[in-house]
């Protein structure tokens, strides 16, 4: 289990250390969205080449957009280093439903704002969220995110002490292995880079008598009607219309292209997790009117912790698919909610290593949330 | 809201028959499908017809299955369904609506008079030219019917009914859900 540590913060840069196993990273400035690195280990130059998109749009906060992204990086490099070991070892995960439990609960409290305790035994409180804009010694607003990246690093350490009872195999979870086949990547079709299969729904059909199977999600080019690239939810599935939200062409490209490569390495829990994340983000953007608001902040925020927890370990499955769906289907507003129970039940059906996210997830929402101002009251 | 289906008139022979998108609520989405079944049957019901869906996933909808003919061409390196009949069946037509094809733009309805391959080929290759060009005219003389804009919209080539007729006929079927027409 990695631990991270926050040594210094100032004027929105900040500097992180962060110990993995055998290796040491050092990020020496942050500054109004760049990231600068030095590392002194060949690992740290080996960063994900498929980095979650934080750039749907030219507006909003780039020095909280770089922070974000930066996180996420660091997070997926750990991500990946751990997979690989844990697929080169073969191992499978355990599941240990009072972990899963304790999980949901300290996201509960999170999104509430109420104090976290941890285990019954510590208890930690969330800062209150300046709002003022008082200048200091640091800003409000780096405050903020450093106390949401301790918060953060308080989960994780629940995380890790879980992982402690139900042993090294529920620590890293081989995704590939733990994936309910439920849902696969849709390969291309007409206008549809990629998308995501619902392999049990569709019209029942053949002897014995199964679901064909059903497109959910697909990611688009643009067409006549839909000028821009876009994602897609299949509105006979959903019961609501397609909302046709609009994505940047860099994510559709960053999201084709990671669903090609990996599936071709039969690495398919990773591009469904990663067109999940891109219809999440898609939908923060529309429910902040196309720009980079606050929705689209604590998502990103989401999506970038949510790796984090999957490397710690695959625990919440449906449980917190349905908690995140419900987080991501408030989104959609008038639009209704069912989109995002769908994408929710991805992360549901992902017990394993996504729905370990879910534990991520949640700190990485506690770190951008404090940074836009504490918890939406919406 | 006043939602609306727009009608436009494209000379030569074309007529665009679309929805607004998005479509704001689950009860819009559910008036433009009963629309788009109107539409379909009234456009194929009782006469020669053949139903054109690419790819091998079509085969699992369920609309071929009110057909007489069934079979599958590989053009360009595509395999397309196929599915003819001399008499179309309205439930065949009402079965495309609501499918994963008709969301995907994978189907095609054409007006032939019974199953004929070379045809078909000649239908799909002209179809796949004007769409990967995105350009304003397909090139056939055959009447072509096909999905538009994620099954927000029909494209109807060669129309065998008056211009008029259909503009009447869309207009009526958007009142019986509430809807306007704009032409």
């Amino acid at each position: 289990m990695a631990v991270e540590d926050v040594s210094g913060v100032e004027s929105g840069n900040w500097v992180q250390s962060t110990e993995f196993e055998g290796t040491t990273e050092d990020a020496s400035g942050i500054e109004s969205g760049s990231r600068v690195q030095n590392s002194e280990s060949e690992e740290a130059a080996a960063l994900p080449d498929w980095e979650p998109n934080y750039e749907e749009q030219n507006h909003g906060s780039e020095s909280m957009k770089g922070e974000l992204a930066f996180i996420g990086s660091m997070i997926e490099h750990k991500l990946r280093t751990e997979f690989e070991a844990e697929n080169s070892a073969g191992t499978k995960p355990n599941v240990d439903e009072s972990l899963i439990e304790e999980v949901i609960r300290v996201y509960t409290c999170i999104r509430k704002n109420v104090p976290v305790s941890r285990q019954q035994t510590s208890s930690c409180e969330l800062m209150p969220s300046s709002k003022s804009g008082e200048a200091g010694g640091t800003t409000k607003r780096s405050e903020a995110v450093m106390h949401g990246v301790g918060k953060r690093n308080e989960i994780e350490g629940l995380i890790e002490q879980g992982s402690s009872i139900v042993g090294n195999t529920a620590k890293g979870v081989v995704v590939d292995q733990t994936l309910p086949q439920r849902y696969r990547l849709e390969p291309p079709r007409g206008d549809t880079v990629t998308g995501i299969r619902d392999t049990s729904a569709g019209k029942v059909r053949g002897t014995p008598p199964k679901p064909v199977g059903a497109p959910v999600i697909r990611l688009d080019i643009p067409d006549a009607k839909t000028p821009y690239p876009h994602v897609n939810i299949n509105p006979s599935l959903t019961g609501v219309p397609d909302p046709h939200m609009r994505i940047s062409p860099t994510t559709l490209k960053v999201a084709g292209g990671a669903a090609r490569t990996l599936e071709a390495f039969g690495k398919v829990a990773r591009p469904v997790a990663i067109i999940t994340d891109t219809v999440r983000l898609g939908a923060a953007v529309h429910a902040d009117g196309g720009t980079i608001g606050r929705n689209t902040a604590v998502t990103a925020g989401s999506v970038a912790g949510g790796w984090a927890g999957a490397v710690a370990g695959g625990l919440a499955g449906a449980k917190g698919g349905a908690v995140v769906g419900a987080a991501v289907g408030a989104m959609f507003g008038g639009l209704g909610a069912v989109p995002g129970a769908a994408v929710g039940g991805f992360l549901g059906g992902l017990a394993g290593s996504i729905g370990g996210a879910f534990v991520g997830a949640a700190a990485g929402e506690a770190a951008a949330e404090a940074a836009v101002g504490g918890p939406s009251n919406e | 809201m006043n939602l609306a289906v727009t009608v436009t008139i494209k000379e030569p022979n074309e007529v665009l028959i679309d929805s607004p998108v998005p479509l704001p609520s689950t009860e819009a989405g559910q008036a433009w499908e009963a629309i788009s079944r109107e539409l379909l049957v009234y456009a194929f019901a009782g006469r020669a017809a053949c139903i054109i869906a690419d790819d091998y996933r079509a085969s699992d909808q369920g609309y071929f299955e009110f057909v007489e003919h069934r079979d599958q061409i590989m053009v360009d390196g595509v395999l397309y369904q196929i599915g003819a009949s001399e008499n179309c069946s309205p439930d065949a037509l009402k079965a495309i609506v609501g499918t994963s094809d008709i969301w995907w733009d994978a189907v095609l309805i054409a007006g032939f008079s019974r199953y004929d391959e070379s045809r078909i080929i000649k239908n799909v290759r002209a179809y796949l030219k004007a769409h990967s060009l995105n350009a304003d005219k397909i090139e056939t003389e055959d009447e072509l019917l096909v999905s538009t804009g994620d099954g927000s919209g029909f494209r109807w080539v060669n129309p065998s009914k008056p211009v008029s007729e259909i503009i009447a006929k869309v207009t009526h079927f958007a009142q019986a859900v509430g809807w306007n027409t704009n032409v």
